[in-house]
């Protein structure tokens, strides 16, 4: 069972751990345009949404490079950019609907989530997310434990209801 | 290294507030000199005690049992 | 240039002037950032005898070389100004985004000085700095000016500082906000933006902060955040807010219960976090690459507050407007007040404290309704607290007095030292929600020596004494000895506070969140001095790196020092030392305690190396510490300070 990346909105508290991890982990440097995921928040009424890579298994960012620069690595289960193969067309940031890919500042090409191929403990951003917004799990697994979590939700509320009347 | 008297020992056992005391202590006996009182000071006891430890006026066994036992242990050892 | 960006934006609004001055390498040496950079503007720019609201009068914004970096928690904005509260030294806190974006659009500090001929807001996008009207929303709540400019900037992704309505009517304890609800609540600087004509300050950085040794620095970040995971103080304050300690206060006596008369009450847990979890928790929330995230959103389901919701509450800033007034039946009305001050943009503890202060007048006749304008200033009574809320925000009525603070509305009364003693204050600043007759003698001893004000539980933090218990031998490690754990109990109070108002001073110059550091003991002063050498680049030692704690506190004790503040002027509200803490409920665990300040006062003296007659920083001391020409300064002031004349002067505030 391959693990991906999962996104738990609710439990999203804005942070922007994963961002700062990500862009230090990749770039050396910390910053919000150097990083590959992207928290979103609406301040006055408190909500906060991490918006990085899905983890597509038919991803709109291969299917429209003319490069073939990005493209799925079967391996590692997530579309990949070859910044040599790039040109820089954008086509690939403008597709995705996640609008997870970026375009470097200094190199001008699209990068996006590679799932930190090679870290032995996975993504950072999932490693460092404090609420559980992000996880790295395969998502047999935490499909089962969500189901669980809300089922248990809806049983506990049922019961309440019934003590309270 | 005998640095105080077993009777030294007991009043700083007895102290409330001991920290400045003990560093004041050193520095009169030569073990630390003025700079060292300073650093001792603001960085704490654990740095104190690795510092005694390295310059042999404590063993090693003694560090340990600094850290693990806090200042009473440490003054007894100077009263060695 | 590696953590730090390099310069100072300085903007003056009565000229018009957009000035960026370099920040030299000897300069980043001596203060790193933060509360370090603005202590020494404010002790270089704003003379003692200037009125706070004077056009010439500066208020900084201070971010530190970590600030936007991958460290735990690194979203901290230090804010110092002359305070229109004390007439002293004054500086706040915040959380939120707005110093990592500030970092990013490549700036340490923003400094304000001047006056605007109309209300403004300050835009900073990057280099681009502009001065843009601000009348349309002159007047709003944070809220809604937030969304104003948001809108007219097109772009949602901006933060910006703000002031509320308090701070526009120049409420001596007026705040300032960061993203809408990030506070930093003390010492009424809002109130110094305010007289500015000043409304907000917009920031939009696309730059980032470079790291001298990423790879190091990444290491030393993920090993922090590991440890981060199964923290006892993390796993509370994410679960439960800072309102985690609302049952540990009221056991242990130090929840303030009608102005601190009682150190409880039976039905705390109405407010405490767990409740709150189950009943107005709308959503956690974190600031800058915090693994703490203990931020929350409240949204008001039921009674006549329903449909209310704001960021918060902290414990701090819920509690006097809460029990300190002696409301706590229905928590729904606490979290309105909360909300309240939020909107008006007021200190939630100083609001509380008046109030509470001016109850107590009244409980004991020194005041009486046609003082108050025919409010019936009962305890418990939210109908008086809510209306009284928003009268001090607009200086309505019995609220104009009060929205000078507890100090100087005593003396407009004419109540004399009579109303002094209830308003809990030292150096007219008001103490939060921490008696320290239960809190911890520590803490007690801090609150005499603050050099914010006094009353002031951020200047040592020293929680070893209280959270210290979680982390087995960590007393021991920096003091020696693990009898400080204990709270009531003086023995290695003096060193503790020593150190730890200076670890304190440190953490507020590289600029992150103390509760990684004070609360939370993950962070140690050696996971300090690593992240920040390998993020600068620098190769401090740990006595250098604390030295510019020291450093600092030392120069706002001396500013203390021109205004005639000193040994006479360390002292803590009465009612600890004279009172014995009564009993509230069966299982409080410090009945009959009174503060015992007069045991560690004096050798506390000793650490620091005052002078005993004035309590001014010693010659030698100014001298170790690079502080020469302060060392100057206070040359005549020692003498003057012990004439006859001082010595018959009472000040509470200055």
């Amino acid at each position: 069972m391959e693990k991906v990346l999962i996104y738990d909105q609710e439990k999203c508290t804005g942070c922007r751990s994963c961002v700062v991890g990500c862009s230090l982990y990749h770039e050396g440097e910390c910053s919000k345009i150097l990083s590959r995921v992207n928290i979103v928040r609406y301040e006055r009424t408190g909500e906060c949404y991490v918006a990085g890579c899905d983890l597509c298994t038919d991803p709109p960012c291969a299917a429209v490079c003319p490069t073939g620069a990005c493209a799925v690595d079967p391996v590692m289960g997530i579309a990949k950019i070859d910044p040599d193969v790039c040109i820089g067309c954008k086509e690939c940031m403008i597709h995705c609907p996640f609008g997870a890919i970026k375009i470097h500042p200094i190199t001008k090409k699209a990068f996006k989530c590679d799932l930190c191929e090679g870290r032995e403990e996975g993504p950072v951003c999932a490693d460092w997310c404090p609420g559980g917004a992000i996880t790295w799990a395969s998502p047999e697994l935490a499909v089962k434990a969500k189901k669980r979590e809300k089922l248990h939700e809806r049983i506990t509320a049922a019961t309440k209801a019934k003590e309270v009347s | 290294m005998t640095v105080m008297t077993k009777q030294q020992a007991k009043k700083f056992a007895g102290m409330d507030d001991f920290f400045l005391d003990l560093l004041n202590l050193l520095k009169d006996k030569g073990v630390i000199n003025n700079k060292e009182h300073r650093v001792f000071l603001l960085t704490g006891f654990e740095k104190l005690v690795e510092h005694l430890e390295k310059n042999k006026v404590i063993s090693s066994k003694d560090a340990k049992n600094a850290m693990k036992n806090g200042f009473t242990s440490l003054v007894y050892s100077l009263a060695k | 240039m590696y953590g730090w960006a390099g310069q100072r934006l300085r903007v003056d609004l009565s000229k018009g002037d957009i000035i960026k001055e370099p920040l030299s390498y000897e300069y980043r040496k001596k203060w790193i950032g933060g509360r370090g950079f603005n202590s020494d503007v404010i002790y270089n720019e704003v003379p003692p005898e200037m009125s706070p609201f004077d056009p010439r009068t500066r208020v900084c914004f201070g971010m530190g070389p970590l600030n936007g970096t991958a460290a735990p928690s690194t979203g901290r904005v230090t804010v110092s100004c002359k305070s229109p509260l004390t007439g002293g030294f004054g500086d706040s806190n915040m959380g939120g985004h707005w110093g990592a974006e500030v970092k990013y659009a490549g700036y340490d500090q923003i400094v304000v000085q001047g006056k605007a001929k109309k209300p403004v807001y300050i835009w900073v996008d990057d280099d681009k700095v502009e001065i843009r009207d601000a009348s349309h929303i002159w007047g709003k709540f944070p809220r809604d000016a937030d969304t104003i400019i948001k809108e007219e900037l097109k772009d949602e992704d901006i933060h910006i500082v703000l002031i509320g309505p308090a701070g526009e009517n120049l409420v001596r304890f007026a705040c300032t906000f960061n993203d809408v609800y990030r506070a930093a609540g003390r010492t009424g600087h809002g109130a110094v933006i305010g007289s500015k004509n000043l409304k907000a300050i917009a920031v939009r950085g696309s730059g980032g902060v470079k790291i001298a040794n990423p790879k190091e620095f990444f290491e030393i970040c993920n090993r922090l955040r590991q440890k981060f995971k199964n923290d006892p103080m993390k796993l509370a304050l994410n679960e439960y807010g800072s309102l985690c300690l609302i049952n540990y206060a009221n056991r242990d006596g130090w929840l303030p219960w009608k102005n601190l008369q009682w150190g409880g009450t039976p039905l705390a847990n109405n407010m405490s976090g767990e409740t709150h979890s189950k009943t107005v928790l709308k959503h956690r929330e974190g600031c800058y690459a915090c693994p703490i995230c203990c931020g929350r959103f409240t949204e008001i389901k039921e009674g006549r507050w329903a449909g209310e919701y704001f960021g918060g509450p902290e414990y701090e800033h819920s509690v006097p407007t809460g029990p300190r007034v002696g409301i706590i039946e229905d928590a729904n009305d606490i979290w309105h007040n909360a909300r309240l001050t939020n909107d008006l943009g007021m200190d939630g503890i100083e609001t509380g404290a008046v109030i509470s202060t001016a109850m107590e007048w009244y409980q004991r006749g020194l005041i009486t309704a046609k003082d108050t304008g025919g409010l019936d200033l009962e305890w418990g009574n939210e109908d008086v607290v809510d209306q009284l809320i928003q009268d001090i925000a607009y200086r309505r009525g019995f609220g104009d007095i009060l929205a000078e603070g507890a100090s100087r509305a005593s003396d407009k009364l004419g109540l004399g030292d009579k109303g002094q003693y209830y308003t809990i204050a030292t150096r007219g600043m008001a103490l939060p929600g921490d008696d320290p007759r239960g809190l911890g003698f520590g803490y007690g001893l801090s609150f005499a020596m603050g050099t914010r004000g006094g009353c002031d539980h951020l200047r040592s933090l020293c929680c070893l004494e209280l959270s210290g218990a979680l982390y087995p031998g960590l007393n021991t490690k920096y003091l020696g000895d693990e009898r400080p754990a204990k709270p009531t109990t003086t023995v290695g109070k003096p060193y503790m506070v020593y150190y730890e108002e200076n670890q304190k001073a440190v953490v507020d110059c590289l600029n992150v969140c103390c509760f990684t550091t004070h609360w939370s003991y993950a962070v140690l002063t050696q996971d300090q001095l690593d992240y920040f050498n390998t993020c600068t680049g620098l190769d401090f030692t740990l006595e250098e790196f604390l030295e510019v704690g020291e450093r600092v506190y030392n120069l706002e004790r001396a500013y203390w020092a021109r205004l005639m503040s000193g040994a006479r002027e360390d002292t803590v509200p009465e009612r600890f030392t004279k009172e014995p803490m009564p009993q509230h409920v069966d299982y409080q665990t410090n009945v009959g305690a009174t503060l015992p300040i007069g045991e560690m006062l004096p050798k506390y003296y000793k650490y620091r190396d005052y002078e005993l007659s004035t309590g001014f920083p010693s010659e030698r001391k100014l001298k170790q510490l690079g502080l020469d020409y302060v060392a100057e300064d206070l040359k005549p002031l020692r003498k003057k300070y012990m004439s006859e004349a001082e010595k018959k002067k009472r000040k509470y505030y200055y």
